[in-house]
């Protein structure tokens, strides 16, 4: 994967950080996390599966059968735990330092 | 399964078969959990869809590792045949143009090309019914000149070369279907539900 994480992908794998969720809940997550600002439609999510998928970042851990509806649950591999906790600690770092110069510029409210 | 996910299906035909037996299902629930609220898929969803479809067989093309040769004598005659495409068209369009009465292209030598072209796809198409359809176009052209011209034997002279390559392609019919790729599989995976 290359440096930079977009973020419909990067709301995506923290969408399957704490737990496996199946296509939709993945939608549901990334709506929640993102307060209602990335709504991911089917395509471009299984886009981003096939694609997670390939780079070894995300696995299925399951499969079941809800309502008559076929689901499959996805997971983050331990490469993709890696990425996304190595992301999130530049994320951070960047938004502190952010923080940190718009304190001293005295723009923070 | 219900109306609306029928109406979700027909959209799944975008995808290849092979994706669609895989995912198929996954994505069908997908789309109908999405959608519960207003019973159609959103034009939103319907145009991700195809972008994804389209990627999806975009990457299939350039995965797709290269078909082995023709087997001999099938690649001989497509080769041939698309040969004989070429010089009809190059005849029709540019060389023989009708002559002063009639300025425009020589059609019949620009269908005769086309006719050529399309059976040089048939061949290389790797299909037993393409193959069996150049067989019998071969058999029709064949016929057809012997029927227009009075003189048998002038006539199978006349469509000697044609002759020739319809005898490489039945010679070469067993050889073709050996060469074939086995079909895909398409039987669903087993599924147990969880409840």
């Amino acid at each position: 994967m290359g440096s930079e994480v977009r973020e419909p992908t990067f709301l995506m794998l923290t969408a399957l950080a704490d737990q496996p969720r199946h296509g939709y809940g993945v939608i549901r997550e990334v709506e929640r996390l993102s307060d209602g600002k990335v709504r991911l439609r089917a395509g471009t999510l299984y886009a981003a599966l096939d694609r997670l998928g390939d780079e070894g970042l995300v696995e299925v851990a399951n499969e079941e059968i809800v309502d008559g509806r076929f689901r499959r649950y996805y997971r983050l591999t331990e490469s993709g735990s890696a990425m996304l906790s190595s992301e999130s600690r530049r994320r951070l770092t960047v938004s502190k330092e952010a923080l940190r110069r718009l304190r001293l510029a005295g723009g923070l409210a | 399964v219900k109306a609306d996910e029928r109406r979700y299906q027909r959209w799944l035909r975008l995808y290849p078969k092979a994706y669609r037996t895989e995912r198929g299902e996954e994505i069908l629930g997908t789309l109908a959990e999405s959608n519960s609220d207003h019973h159609r898929l959103a034009i939103g969803d319907l145009a991700h869809l195809m972008a994804h479809a389209a990627r999806v067989r975009l990457r299939l093309i350039v995965r797709r590792p290269a078909p082995a040769p023709l087997p001999q004598p099938a690649r001989l005659v497509m080769w041939i045949f698309i040969g004989l495409a070429i010089m009809n068209l190059f005849d029709g369009v540019v060389l023989n143009r009708g002559g002063p009465k009639n300025p425009g292209p020589d059609v019949r030598a620009i269908v005769a090309g086309l006719v050529f072209l399309l059976l040089a796809v048939f061949l290389a198409a790797r299909r037993r019914s393409l193959y069996a359809s150049a067989i019998g176009v071969l058999l029709v052209l064949v016929g057809s000149a012997v029927v227009e011209t009075d003189q048998l034997i002038g006539a199978l002279l006349l469509a000697s070369p044609l002759i020739v390559l319809l005898l490489l392609l039945v010679v070469g019919w067993r050889r073709y279907l050996g060469a074939l790729p086995p079909d895909p599989p398409t039987a669903e995976p087993s599924r147990t539900p969880s409840h």
